[in-house]
């Protein structure tokens, strides 16, 4: 019997980390189960660019409105002889005429070669799959979605890769991966997915999230309750990325915590591929003043202050004592808190008094 | 408060005026041993992890700095002596055996010892104990059988401690004890006072000393029985002549011998063995982290998962308490720390450090496993830290694994070639 859908397993960000828990190197019996790692794929990229060949690029800009390099979420490299996986991950499907069609459109019209979108040596095509994650009762349909683009590429003189889509559950003992009967699979996939395959396994009352490798994606479409969940775990990995850099530090020293840099590494270097300079301003701008309200106890001990562009924060530490009590700052520092908005900082001091 | 020590190493000018002391000064300890009647401090010595190769750190002498310690070169070659002021001079010999594993050499009693290294060591990020696992052990035990006489005796402890584990009342009780500066082994049963409640909770301290031949047929049998027998935690090297060298789990190593460079030789053999089963582990990890290639249009992870899998499910008060007396603790025996979230009851993550060089790491842990993702640059350190102390205060059987190789399989084959039959 099926337990009651979460949200949790609709929210892309969700779906991208179970992804790549899905490609981890793990033991066969863990719970969690690395399925697409076990059909022998490995993860290539999170959020590549795959620039178009010139000579596609006019009939790829009239299909899909342009020709900008698509980045898919993940790109899982195959097994000799088989397709790679280009990964995307949807809360919800989508309709042929979406705006979210033009990204498949472009997806699927890459990925019979990858040879130049990945700079590969010449001789030989690269093709992949295109294989889109969603919930479950979205499967099916999204399948057919992508089977209409792939024909109305046909009909524009486009070749179109292979699709499908595969669909998240949650029953009683764990979360569920199952693909869709629609479209068609890679030999490898088929063979490890014949029907739903447990990936995570779970208690009756267990949350289902696994470790998120990629807590937090400005552009990505989520609930208010899932995306202050995620901005609180990005505030823990910056907390713990500026604890690092503070313990290591020669003292005495002043120290510069660059914000940008610390949120590169919170999230394994993908926030440089956040395309909206609004959004990374936004997010750096966030993480500061989180990072400001957890050593605020120390501001005047320490000289704080906290330049901008590009974001930082700056303080003296002379002593391990200093050392160890900004420390202790970072690390019991709430990343559940509310703050202030971005929207008010301009009306409220960093510091109110 | 005056921590005077009358431990102190002699002002000597060379290394092998001091190793000729240390040799002496064994000679006589065994003697006195052997008729049992010793008083002094045995040579001991503490084997140190520092950063993988070509990693940067400080100098020794700003590590050592942060404790108020001095250190002053002999010779020139890589030895120094370890001056504490507050203890009244000379209180240690540091020697580099290899360019990653300094080691302490010194004379104070275990009660001096043992909580002036671990001042040390919990002082800067740039320096850990080394950790032996069980399954180190059982190598290092493979390494006995095949080297020492059969007839020779030795030594094996095998120690759990269910630290955690609470038999009745609220699973935060005892949550105060986990602090290490007030606690080395919790008794089994704690104070019986009228106005206490009796709380009791598993441990097993077992101590087998027989010949290398008895201990070879029985002891399968043993662990097959009864699981903390799986959890070695010091084992006793027998010596090229009188006594042996007594290998503990958390790098400490005791000289029961008659001869210090005996003693010397074996701590070097197995920093060699551990430094093989380290550099293995994060081999296997980095490789995992880069399989992708060079090219990094986009990104991949840089880290891996290690996976620990609980023999069974820890019960719900264990788990609770755990989690309650580890993470958010400064001082704690994984030297983890960060804010738990916690997802569910029996679902913790935390995205927090490792306190040996400050690195970042992400942990999961239900009552079925603990995951932990390193990044690179990890130490294999804190793989033996994590898999070590589990099996002591959790999980005596516990299995890992590195990626997907077992842990089991990095240590296998660990000895030189040629030690073993």
């Amino acid at each position: 019997m099926s337990a009651e859908l979460p949200d949790v397993l609709a929210d892309p960000i969700f779906q991208l980390n179970l992804t790549l828990w899905m490609l981890q190197p793990l033991p066969g019996m863990a719970s969690t189960r690395p399925v697409l790692r076990e059909a022998g794929y490995t993860l290539d990229s999170i959020s590549r660019p795959l620039p178009f060949p010139f000579a596609m690029r006019a009939a790829v800009a009239a299909a899909a409105g342009s020709h900008d390099a698509p980045c898919p979420d993940v790109l899982a490299a195959g097994p000799t002889q088989f397709d790679w996986l280009i990964i995307e991950c949807k809360g919800a499907g989508f309709g042929p005429d979406s705006s979210a069609a033009k990204q498949a459109t472009k997806l699927l019209a890459g990925a019979p070669d990858l040879t130049e979108p990945l700079a590969l040596a010449p001789g030989g095509a690269r093709s992949a799959h295109l294989t889109y994650l969603t919930r479950n009762d979205h499967r099916e349909a999204l399948a057919g979605t992508l089977e209409e683009l792939r024909a109305r590429l046909a009909a524009g003189g486009l070749r179109a890769g292979k699709s499908g889509a595969f669909g998240l559950s949650r029953e009683v003992d764990g979360v569920y991966i199952e693909r869709s009967a629609g479209g068609s699979w890679p030999a490898p996939v088929e063979q490890m997915l014949p029907g739903p395959t447990r990936v995570i396994q779970l208690d009756a009352d267990e949350d289902p999230r696994p470790l998120y490798f990629i807590p937090w994606d400005p552009g990505v479409d989520q609930g208010p309750a899932a995306r202050d969940e995620c901005k609180a775990i990005l505030f823990a990995r910056i907390a713990t990325e500026a604890t690092s850099e503070v313990g290591r530090t020669e003292l005495p020293a002043r120290v510069l915590l660059d914000v940008g840099e610390l949120l590169s590494r919170a999230t394994y270097g993908v926030s440089r591929r956040w395309r909206y300079k609004g959004d990374i301003d936004k997010v750096l701008r966030e993480c500061k003043r989180f990072l400001a309200d957890a050593v605020a106890p120390l501001k005047e001990r320490l000289a704080l202050a906290l330049p901008s562009g590009p974001e930082r924060l700056e303080f003296t530490l002379q002593t391990e004592n200093e050392r160890d009590a900004t420390i202790d700052c970072l690390m019991k520092a709430n990343p559940l808190k509310k703050l202030p908005t971005v929207e008010d900082e301009n009306q409220l001091p960093l510091f109110p008094e | 408060m005056n921590e005077a020590t009358n431990r102190l190493l002699p002002p000597l000018q060379s290394r092998r005026d001091f190793f000729d002391y240390l040799d002496g000064y064994s000679v006589q300890a065994a003697d006195e041993l052997f008729q049992r009647h010793t008083t002094r401090g045995l040579v001991k010595t503490y084997m140190l992890e520092t950063v993988r190769n070509g990693e940067p750190m400080p100098t020794m002498d700003s590590i050592f700095g942060r404790s108020g310690l001095q250190l002053s070169q002999v010779d020139g070659d890589g030895l120094f002596q370890v001056l504490d002021p507050r203890k009244g001079g000379a209180v240690a010999l540091l020697e580099f055996l290899n360019d990653r594993h300094p080691v302490l050499y010194t004379l104070m009693t275990t009660d001096e010892s043992d909580p002036w290294v671990r001042g040390l060591v919990d002082s800067t990020p740039w320096l850990d104990r080394l950790w032996l696992s069980a399954r180190l052990f059982q190598e290092l035990w493979r390494y006995v059988q095949t080297t020492a006489s059969p007839r020779r005796y030795t030594r094996l402890t095998f120690e759990y401690e269910g630290l955690y584990e609470v038999d009745e009342g609220p699973a935060g009780e005892a949550g105060q004890d986990e602090d290490e500066d007030n606690n080395e082994v919790e008794p089994t049963l704690q104070r019986d006072d009228d106005d206490r409640p009796i709380v009791e909770r598993r441990s097993s301290k077992f101590t087998m000393v027989d010949r290398v031949e008895t201990v070879r047929q029985k002891l399968p049998d043993l662990q097959n029985t009864y699981r903390p027998l799986y959890s070695i935690t010091q084992l006793r090297v027998p010596g090229s002549t009188r006594g042996g060298h007594d290998f503990y789990f958390d790098g400490k190593v005791t000289n029961r011998g008659d001869s210090f460079a005996d003693h010397r030789q074996n701590v070097q053999f197995v920093l060699g063995v551990y430094r093989r089963v380290t550099e293995r582990a994060e081999s296997t990890l980095w490789v995992s982290a880069e399989e992708a290639g060079a090219d990094q249009a986009g990104f991949n992870l840089k880290g891996a998962p290690v996976y620990l899998e609980f023999s069974e499910p820890l019960e719900q008060a264990t788990f609770d308490r755990w989690v309650n007396t580890t993470f958010e603790r400064k001082r704690n025996r994984f030297r983890l720390g960060g804010r738990p979230f916690r997802l569910s009851p029996g679902k913790v993550h935390v995205y927090g450090v490792d306190r040996h060089l400050w690195q970042p790491v992400l942990l999961e842990v239900t009552r079925r496993h603990i995951i932990a993702v390193l990044p690179k640059g990890t130490c294999g350190n804190t793989i033996h830290r994590l898999v070590t102390n589990v099996q002591r205060f959790l999980d005596p059987a516990v299995n890992a694994w590195v990626g997907d190789q077992p842990y089991n399989d990095l240590v296998d084959q660990a000895l030189p070639q040629g030690n073993v039959g």
